[in-house]
């Protein structure tokens, strides 16, 4: 008998004497191992819709179900429209074209004619103190002070686009009659009134 | 719903509780709460697997790797000793080896081996399907089995035939 075959038949007679001993079960619980088997049998075929209920329990099983669905899916649902809304209300925000510029020209009445200084004499103030005319435009009361820089800006408008010629004829002009100021409508109003 | 009933299941468990149970205790303590669940998860299934034994040693394959590495990150020492404790084999009188020896030297063995003797002898499976439960080749598989063989017949106090030979020169 060969090598091979007197191990092949040590071996065999090893496994054959382990094979003897029965393996033990230990602490598995055969009652509670049907028991849990029966629950989820009873579990799967109560989940599967061919099952071997009755056509009133598969049915308030089914109302059951989709109630359940609704109480479920209600809060999400609500949450979901209000958020698409506040989303569409950003888009067309972002998306809204720029407000479109019209442009109309207004007709108001001309300003009279102020007083103003002459830059003459202003340039020799000036030129002489300037700390005197400064101090001169502060004691000054600010309405006054407003309006005859308004003067000056009108008249500067009018000598460049004008030429010097007409600084000197406005200034004939206000020297032989000032015109009335008009504050507001009502003394506009009055005013036009007694020109008629 | 699986088409095992409670007398298949009830068999399955006379047959080959046993040695699943020893198949799990190869990887955690708590063996018999893995093969209780597996069965349960037989009785779950909506197809009945074509071989069931070989399916519920890789359910418990599965499960009692997974209950090991439960067990490592416990680090319980009662399970420990719960476990030196634990009797894999019960005893009878007509047993050819001595339960406790047995239990001592098939513990010593590295875990491909233990797995692969354990399915094969007590678990009745084929060399193909433990190759395909332990992921190997059919020849690493039979390469296990004679080599955990080899080592329980020298643990086990039984004398090699080279030996036999030359004690009898």
């Amino acid at each position: 008998m060969s090598r091979e075959e007197n191990e092949a038949r040590d071996l065999n007679a090893i496994a054959a004497s382990l094979s003897s001993l029965s393996p033990s079960t230990g602490r598995l619980d055969r009652d509670r191992l049907m028991f849990l088997a029966g629950e989820a049998a009873a579990l799967s075929s109560s989940a599967l819709p061919n099952s071997a209920m009755s056509r009133t329990a598969m049915s308030q099983s089914h109302e059951v179900q989709l109630r359940l669905a609704a109480r479920r899916w209600a809060w999400p649902a609500a949450f979901s429209m209000v958020s698409a809304v506040a989303a569409t209300l950003l888009a067309v925000l972002l998306a809204r074209p720029e407000p479109r510029v019209i442009e109309r020209v207004v007709r108001l009445p001309a300003e009279p004619q102020a007083v103003v200084d002459t830059p003459a004499g202003a340039a020799v103030a000036r030129a002489d103190a300037p700390e005197q005319v400064e101090r001169g435009r502060s004691e000054r009361p600010a309405h006054n002070r407003r309006r005859g820089d308004g003067d000056y800006l009108s008249l500067r408008d009018r000598v460049l686009a004008r030429g010097i010629d007409s600084w000197t004829s406005s200034l004939s002009a206000s020297n032989v009659a000032p015109p009335e100021t008009t504050h507001n409508h009502r003394e506009l109003l009055e005013s036009v009134l007694n020109s008629l | 719903m699986s088409d095992v009933g409670p007398q298949q299941l009830a068999s399955l468990l006379d047959e080959h509780g046993g040695a699943l149970v020893l198949y799990a205790r190869q990887w955690c303590s708590s063996a018999e709460d893995v093969v209780q669940d597996a069965l349960v998860q037989l009785v779950r299934q909506e197809r009945t697997p074509e071989r069931i034994v070989a399916w519920l040693y890789r359910v418990v394959r599965n499960g009692a790797i997974s209950a090991a590495r439960a067990e490592q990150r416990r680090r319980h020492h009662e399970t420990d000793a719960a476990a030196r404790e634990t009797r894999w084999f019960t005893t009878s009188e007509g047993d050819r080896l001595d339960a406790e020896v047995a239990q001592a030297a098939l513990g010593k063995l590295p875990l491909e081996q233990r797995e692969t003797i354990v399915a094969r002898l007590w678990g009745g499976l084929t060399f193909d399907e433990i190759a395909e439960l332990t992921g190997s080749s059919l020849s690493s598989a039979h390469r296990w089995y004679e080599a955990g063989l080899v080592a329980l017949r020298q643990r086990l106090g039984v004398e090699c035939p080279e030996k036999k030979t030359k004690l009898a020169t």
